[in-house]
């Protein structure tokens, strides 16, 4: 038992965490210049995940993804350390009578647990998403996943008609597709656009790019790329944000 | 036309840390206002050009403006008069860099047209000119070691500032780049962990009041170590080759 509570002691030690912060601001920095010099290594997580990333990229250009393992173990400690550093001055928090406004004492922690939440929805997003890029066509229906099927039922593309960004003319502006969702338990319409995913059960609809780009392009096709990931984890790092925000105003402000 | 109007506003910048070295007060605050004003016009240019779109590759000319901006608003008076020249120097030495050395042009992208990469943006811009100023003034509070009257907790709290808006900065960019392409990192762009990097640096700095054995003077030394940080990670990067800044349209 004693073993085990030197343990917890000595892993929310503070200097522990301050060590770890340094180590991996050292890292990225490393992984900085590995990133700047060789992105296409590394960009492919968003696509195969992080678990086939690291069996085929991760691992043959170990020379340079090295810092990522790294970084991941360090990331790890650190939320360790975080926790129960956390805990031990919460619990200091909640059972002492010296601290008069407990809520503010407490928006630090607050701001610390809310940054466990949000690696681990990192991590769920990296290590279980499942991830398809397709395309559409119109009225052509395509099976993504076994219980998820997608068509296009209609596309509109608003163009720049105007003078001030000259860059534009003519060219799109934004694209809306209507979506038509099919799964076993039942048929829904959603509307989607650059900036607006489609969130249908536990898939999300990225619209990633579409086709006709200028307006008077008469002999492109209309058609849509989309990027349909099945995730699992957007609702914890999500709540994760939310709640550092909190703890962050609480912080600032009072 | 905004590079031109940001040389101009450059050589009213470089005017007022000139004046402010020699101790001309009035001229000084003049020309340094000036200079604001002219980058203020060469910043609505940029927005103006890119609207609803958000010109996320063109920094440059909204650095010494929001620099020049938040030491006015966040210093006292009596702060400001002892930095005077620390300010000038800083927003001189900006403008001279990126006027000299501005980046290519690249063109705002559809997928910019989100508040959130407006949030992104600015935030990052306002927040790691939190740290900057913190960085001039323990800089200024370490050359002259018998000052008092600059407090620790001016430079502090432009630290948590700075975290605040950086914080905000990444959260934005977590779901912009969550909307856009479902996942809340891009891992091909590098200056992701640029700003990770110097967000923990900070992080590290707040947390530093913990360690019984740093002291002030070491906790200055930090955050002039940070101006480095800021340097590599956030301003360089913004630079491009050496150009011979234009003044005439």
């Amino acid at each position: 038992m004693n073993c085990i509570k030197n343990l917890w002691n000595i892993m929310g030690n503070i200097y522990i965490s301050v060590y770890l912060i340094l180590f991996i601001i050292i890292d990225l920095s490393i992984g900085y210049f590995f990133i700047k010099n060789y992105p296409n290594i590394f960009s492919k997580i968003n696509d195969i995940g992080l678990i086939n990333w690291i069996n085929t990229y991760g691992l043959s250009y170990i020379g340079y993804t090295f810092w990522f393992f790294l970084f991941l173990i360090l990331l790890f400690l650190f939320s360790i350390n975080m926790f129960i550093c956390t805990t031990q001055k919460v619990n200091q928090i909640l059972t002492s009578n010296y601290y008069k406004n407990r809520l503010t004492r407490l928006s630090p922690h607050i701001m610390h647990y809310a940054v466990i939440f949000i690696l681990c929805g990192f991590l769920v997003n990296y290590l279980f998403s499942d991830t398809k890029t397709v395309i559409l066509i119109p009225n052509k229906k395509i099976k993504v996943f076994n219980d998820l099927s997608l068509s296009l039922k209609n596309l509109h593309i608003r163009y720049y008609m105007g003078n001030r960004l000259s860059f534009l003319d003519k060219k799109a502006l934004s694209c809306r597709a209507k979506i038509k969702i099919q799964s076993p338990k039942k048929t829904v319409y959603k509307s989607i656009s650059i900036n607006s995913p489609g969130v249908y059960w536990i898939y999300t609809l990225h619209l990633r790019d579409f086709s006709p780009k200028t307006k008077f392009a008469m002999s492109s096709k209309k058609y849509i790329l989309l990027t349909v990931k099945k995730d699992y984890g957007i609702y914890i790092y999500l709540s994760g944000t939310l709640i550092f925000i909190f703890g962050l105003f609480i912080y600032v402000m009072i | 036309m905004e590079r031109l109007f940001f040389n101009w506003a450059c050589i009213f910048y470089t005017l007022s840390y000139l004046t402010a070295l020699l101790r001309k007060k009035t001229l000084c605050y003049f020309s340094f206002f000036l200079g604001i004003f002219i980058n203020l016009i060469s910043v609505s240019i940029c927005l103006y050009h890119s609207l609803p779109l958000v010109p996320v590759f063109q920094k440059s000319p909204f650095i010494p403006l929001v620099f020049a901006i938040v030491s006015i608003f966040f210093t006292k008076k009596e702060d400001r008069n002892i930095l005077t020249i620390y300010i000038t120097g800083t927003v001189c030495f900006l403008s001279i860099l990126y006027s000299l050395f501005p980046k290519d042009y690249y063109l705002p992208f559809l997928q910019t047209k989100t508040v959130f990469a407006f949030l992104f943006f600015i935030c990052a811009i306002i927040g790691i000119n939190f740290y900057l100023l913190a960085g001039i003034m323990s800089l200024k509070k370490l050359i002259s070691k018998d000052l008092i009257d600059l407090g620790q907790s001016t430079i502090n709290k432009a630290i948590i500032w700075g975290i605040f808006f950086q914080t905000i900065s990444m959260f934005s960019g977590e779901i912009w780049s969550y909307i856009i392409s479902g996942s809340p990192i891009v891992f091909k762009d590098a200056s992701v962990l640029a700003y990770t990097s110097i967000w923990f640096y900070y992080i590290g700095f707040l947390h530093l009041y913990l360690l019984k054995k740093i002291n002030i003077y070491q906790k200055n030394i930090f955050l002039i170590t940070g101006i480095v940080i800021v340097f590599l990670f956030f301003l360089y990067p913004e630079t491009g080759p050496f150009t011979i800044p234009g003044l005439l349209p």
